[in-house]
């Protein structure tokens, strides 16, 4: 059962390490996407515009085309994350930042926000978890003192008060957290709902009609479907665990530990197929998508090149300077998008870690010092099931991170 | 769900309170027998509606909540009609033909594809009767062969 629960848990940490570094991959990929086209290559079109007149095009195109973009349901989003962020400036003048050069995104700001959600989490549950234990402590007095009654009902009295008392305190931090991962589940599908149909449009005016067709359903399932099975069948079987723990603790002859697991094991099993399957079809067929596209739109420059071998690169590098900055504004959303969502989980994700972390460590301080081991018992099948509250948010998360990464990287060479 | 998960609550409360006021004795433990299938009814009292449920995607999905803004993609496409016709002018002007008048129609609105390019030679500097043809030729060069309308000298 231990070699089980070690190769699991090997698993679970081998998993959460290529995740780690597919986000990685995604960020840089993001981030060499945008340097490859933040300096264009001077184009052959040169024999007429000097490098300084095509990128004073370029910026003036970017302007044009971020003039015709409607940023206001991103801009309300944004506002929604606080006033000092670095999105309180402005999608549109974000973008123009981003395409200058002018803005690169630290890795210091996000290390801040981590730690600052990590000792507000600290700070939050501190008390609580203090008054477990002290109860705890407290139960082990009294049933010390209470040892010489006549009858066992007795100490189980006593035992439902301090019971009852724990539940309280948990249950007044459980709701806190379940509010709080069920807003940022909403506030995801929300950026997502705002993001995905400006990103959808970039690529179809970039002439990527193949992958627009692919994508356009898969950016509708993830930004409608994906929250709603989170929140109306991930998040009611947390609850579910929660209570079965609960009630299953209160009293020996009660067991509902199998039924806790048969409700953790099916959140487990949804969230796992519904993943899979969404970054599988993404996977395959938005690079076969961008495939096709990128393919039939070089076969279209190769043509005209070959047509007329002299003037050829001036059509084809004229075709380029006006989608290029499509593509410019494309990919500066996508990273954008990607910084949004990151600021937006890490503050729950830090905020579920310590809750875990927390009601573990108060189980571990309670075994030894109490004789009736349920309320420890409690604290930690509890601890065990937030883990699908974090797994939720992060493989939301990760989709998200798929497919802006998959639509960073589509058109750019069919037009570059 | 709520109301499900109530009743379990309900029910093992229930049991818990009849655990404590029963008497010790022979017919405690077959009430107490009862209970538990009570509670197991109480658990599996969801389970025929659920497995009989018409489950469908549109449900959860809303296909429809991510569209690609129309108005946006024919802007881009008048973009690149309105560059191509800025190069053809200044192609043309490069070649001796000034002040002339380039409008490019697309083939779709969506999709950048040229279906012919109107000429407008009447405010040339420079033209003479043969322009026409000459400026046919120079747009063939680099546009290949488009439809192409020549207005003035032809």
């Amino acid at each position: 059962m231990k070699k089980i629960n070690i190769k699991r848990r090997l698993l679970s940490v081998a998993l959460a390490s290529i995740a780690f570094l597919l986000c990685l991959i995604s960020i840089i990929t993001a981030g060499q996407a945008l340097a490859q086209e933040e300096t264009p290559k001077p184009a052959p079109a040169a024999e007429n515009m000097s490098e300084e007149e095509i990128k004073k095009e370029l910026e003036d195109n970017v302007l044009k085309n971020l003039d015709g973009i409607d940023f206001s349901e991103l801009d309300k989003w944004a506002a929604s994350l606080g006033e000092n962020t670095v999105f309180s400036q402005g999608i549109k003048e974000l973008i123009v930042k981003i395409t200058n050069g002018e803005y690169s995104a630290g890795f210091s700001d996000f290390f801040d926000l981590a730690i600052s959600a990590l000792t507000g989490g600290i700070k939050s549950f501190l008390p609580a978890f203090i008054a477990i234990f002290a109860i705890s402590v407290l139960l082990s007095m009294m049933q010390g003192l209470s040892s010489g009654f006549l009858r066992n009902n007795t100490q189980e009295l006593v035992h439902f008060a301090c019971y009852g008392a724990v539940i309280i305190i948990l249950a007044v931090q459980i709701t806190s957290v379940i509010v709080n991962v069920t807003r940022t589940i909403e506030a995801m599908s929300s950026l997502m709902q705002a993001v995905f149909p400006i990103l959808l449009t970039l690529i179809t005016a970039l002439g990527s009609t193949s992958a627009a067709g692919i994508y356009q359903p898969l950016m509708a399932v993830l930004s409608t479907t994906i929250g709603s099975i989170i929140s109306s069948i991930i998040l009611p079987c947390f609850v579910a665990t929660v209570i079965f723990s609960i009630v299953g603790n209160i009293s020996s002859q009660i067991r509902l530990g199998r039924l806790t697991k048969f409700f953790k094991s099916s959140a487990s099993y949804v969230l796992a197929g519904i993943f899979s399957l969404f970054a599988g079809f993404l996977a395959i067929q938005g690079v076969t998508g961008g495939f096709a596209d990128s393919v039939s739109v070089r076969t279209a420059k190769f043509a005209i090149q070959s047509y007329v071998p002299i003037l050829g690169g001036y059509l084809s590098d004229g075709f380029d300077l006006v989608l290029t900055s499509v593509i410019l504004i494309k990919n500066s959303l996508g990273l954008i998008s990607v910084l949004m969502i990151f600021t937006l989980v890490i503050a729950p994700v830090m905020q579920v870690a310590v809750f875990t972390l927390g009601l573990k460590l108060v189980a571990g301080l309670c075994e030894p010092i109490s004789r009736d081991k349920r309320i420890s018992d409690l604290l930690y099948s509890v601890s065990k099931n937030t883990s699908l509250l974090i797994a939720a948010i992060a493989g939301m998360t990760f989709m998200f991170l798929i497919t802006v990464t998959l639509l960073i990287g589509t058109c750019n060479a069919g037009v570059l | 769900m709520t109301a499900w998960i109530s009743g379990i609550i309900g029910v093992i409360a229930l049991s818990i309170l009849i655990d404590i006021l029963l008497p010790e004795g022979e017919t405690s433990k077959y009430i107490k027998g009862f209970v538990a299938v009570f509670v197991v009814a109480v658990i599996v009292a969801p389970l025929p509606a659920f497995i009989n449920k018409d489950w469908k995607l549109e449900d959860f999905a809303d296909t429809q909540a991510v569209i690609a803004d129309g108005d946006y993609v024919r802007r881009v496409v008048e973009m690149q009609a309105e560059s191509d016709e800025r190069r053809a002018e200044s192609l043309l002007a490069e070649k001796g033909y000034e002040n002339v008048q380039v409008v490019i129609l697309a083939k779709e609105a969506n999709i950048y594809i040229i279906e012919s390019m109107q000429i407008d030679l009447t405010g040339c500097q420079g033209c003479d009767e043969n322009s026409a043809a000459k400026v046919r030729e120079i747009i063939s060069k680099v546009w290949g062969d488009i439809k192409t309308d020549v207005i003035g000298y032809g």
